[in-house]
């Protein structure tokens, strides 16, 4: 006879293995929607296995809610999560790091601080853990650079945050096992980390330039694994290959690739689509002043249609607006 | 896709389960004590007291209660009805190659092979629904769902995937071989599967940092004529019926007018 124990596993395994088929066949979301009532249902809403499902229906439905309507579903699936799940079940992080990038998405200056306080805890609790925490030190690196770039400091010289995130990213970078998916992911919050600190550090354009065209060269060259979890909210590689040149001084090309980047990654799902305008406008701001205002106008719509108004996203790009003439 | 689905619901594995355990739960008793001994296995694994696994360890784990005499029955070269046996009497090719992976010197390894067929099979039954309801899907996209899914088994069955060397379950190379409709050997499926688990297991890799990793032995890489097609698709949507709006029409003439002097500045 089958004891309870028995019975649970098996139909665990063999959702869990349904979940791992739905999303390697790319399936839709109404499929995930019905495999997580069966999971709901034979294991309980709050199973591994069911958490797991949901956390998969959740990510694929934030694809067409705002970042403010995903925050609620991710703070409560955290709460559930956090009552059931060993802290460092697979499926208790990936939830939290889902929480917390739409948090990253919501763009509140409030929440800068949050972010950061909610990585550190994560570097904290995966300590003992080799393999989770190079992930959670990358994450780490890379809200320490929002809060320097979006934050109240725009100062000349290089900012703690800013400082302790590049010595962050450096070791990750180094440390880089196998997983080229992993290493992908943390090079371009490397190049992010970098192209911030160009604005006080005089050796990082160069570093942010070359960091930014190997990573176009894998990008042209290979499946880089974009599709994967850890590359949700990071930019293309172009972007930052066409900022990167702008912080170099090549102007010209930096609005070639701005371009291509623009018309490569502004369809649906791309978490920010007018990065590539903001680089474009400043790329025109020399030789064509009118033109770089249209294009900065462009991104404020843009930014204005995905991110709140009064997120620091809108802001950089009102900011920007505002720079250039009329 | 159907005629990969209708093999993979026969396969060795398949026949040999079917025949010993007939539909479930199963009520024979020779399945059963299979099972029996299959479960002590597993926990000794489990519990890091599996190396080596001995016959005497197993037996005295197996509850109610094992002997020397039902382990001999339902493990080795004598047994009732071996996994081993099955694939030995498969028809020539690389299904049947497969024995070689299950015929060990030691019984207690062989009893290992058997456990993760076992342990497996509710991952196989979920994999096997789903690509039932796909409506389509092609042979990399097929072998990409195996490794997610033997991936995820190998994570929750952390001591018994790794028993043996990171070996996979058999029924999982039969079906990689089945999938790629024998062009595989039995010995590459088996490398492939082994090394998928290896890289999940001991190296840290996400499964999809693994599947990136061993695309290239499952995905066909497009060949250097298609280079040019998205451009060609792109420039006909374009200026197929005039009707793309001005601002896209900018940025397409201004793109278009770089990569012309991008490309005929390149020296032949």
């Amino acid at each position: 006879m089958e004891t309870r124990d028995n019975l649970e596993r098996t139909t665990a395994g063999r959702l869990s293995a349904r979940l791992q088929t739905l999303i390697g066949a790319r399936r839709n979301v109404a499929d995930f929607a019905a495999l997580r009532d069966e999971g709901a249902r034979l294991l309980g809403p709050d199973h591994e296995v069911s958490l797991e499902i949901e956390c998969t229906l959740e990510t694929l439905r934030d694809r067409n809610r705002t970042a403010a309507d995903s925050l609620v579903v991710w703070e409560g699936l955290r709460e559930r999560a956090r009552a059931s799940l060993a802290p460092l079940a697979a499926t208790a992080i990936a939830i939290r790091g889902r929480h917390l990038r739409q948090l990253r998405a919501c763009g509140q200056p409030d929440d800068l601080d949050v972010l950061v306080d909610l990585c550190r805890a994560e570097v904290t609790r995966r300590a003992t853990d080799p393999d989770l925490l190079g992930a959670a030190r990358v994450d780490l690196a890379w809200v320490l650079r929002d809060r320097s770039w979006f934050g109240a400091s725009h100062a000349t010289e290089l900012d703690p945050d800013l400082a302790e995130a590049t010595a962050l990213i450096e070791e990750e970078v180094l440390r880089a096992g196998p997983d080229q998916v992993a290493t992908h992911a943390a090079r371009l919050v490397q190049a992010e980390v970098l192209l911030a600190a160009s604005r006080a550090d005089p050796g990082a354009p160069a570093r942010a330039l070359e960091v930014a065209e190997t990573l176009v060269r894998l990008d042209n060259a290979e499946d880089t694994g974009r599709g994967a979890a850890a590359f949700d909210q990071l930019p293309h590689p172009h972007v930052l290959l066409a900022e990167a040149l702008l912080h170099n001084g090549r102007t010209r090309e930096a609005g070639r690739v701005a371009r291509l980047a623009y018309a490569m990654h502004s369809g649906s799902g791309v978490f920010d689509p007018a990065r590539p305008l903001l680089a474009l406008a400043r790329s025109e701001a020399g030789a064509t002043p009118a033109a770089a205002g249209e294009t900065a106008r462009a991104a404020l719509r843009q930014r204005l249609a995905t991110f709140p108004a009064d997120s620091h996203y809108v802001a950089e790009a009102r900011r920007l607006v505002d720079e250039l003439p009329g | 896709m159907s005629f990969i689905l209708e093999e993979l619901r026969d396969t060795v594995a398949v026949r040999w389960r079917r025949e010993l355990a007939g539909p479930e739960p199963s009520a024979r008793t020779h399945w059963n004590t299979k099972v029996g001994y299959y479960r002590a296995v597993d926990s000794l694994l489990a519990a890091g007291s599996g190396d080596p696994l001995s016959w005497v360890d197993v037996v005295a784990e197996v509850r109610p209660q094992g002997s020397r005499t039902t382990f001999f029955a339902v493990a080795g070269p004598h047994a009732k009805k071996p996994l081993l046996r099955a694939y030995q009497t498969a028809p020539a090719g690389p299904v049947r190659d497969i024995a070689e992976f299950l015929d060990h010197a030691k019984v207690p390894e062989m009893l290992v092979d058997e456990t993760k067929v076992w342990s497996y099979w509710p991952h196989r039954v979920g994999w096997m629904h789903e690509l039932h309801e796909a409506d389509e899907l092609s042979r990399p996209a097929v072998t990409e769902c195996l490794i997610r899914v033997l991936l995820d088994w190998a994570v929750r069955e952390r001591a018994l995937a790794s028993a043996l060397d990171h070996a996979p379950p058999v029924c999982a190379v039969e079906d990689l071989v089945v999938i790629r409709e024998g062009r595989l050997s039995a010995a590459d499926a088996d490398r492939l599967l082994r090394q998928a688990i290896r890289l999940r297991l001991i190296r840290g890799c996400s499964t999809d940092g693994v599947l990136h990793l061993l695309r290239p032995e499952f995905r066909p890489s497009p060949t250097p004529a298609a280079g040019n097609r998205g451009l060609a698709q792109a420039i006909d949507l374009l200026t197929r019926d005039g009707q793309a709006p001005s601002e896209q029409r900018r940025h397409a003439v201004a793109m278009m007018r770089d990569a012309i002097r991008v490309l005929e500045s390149v020296s032949e």
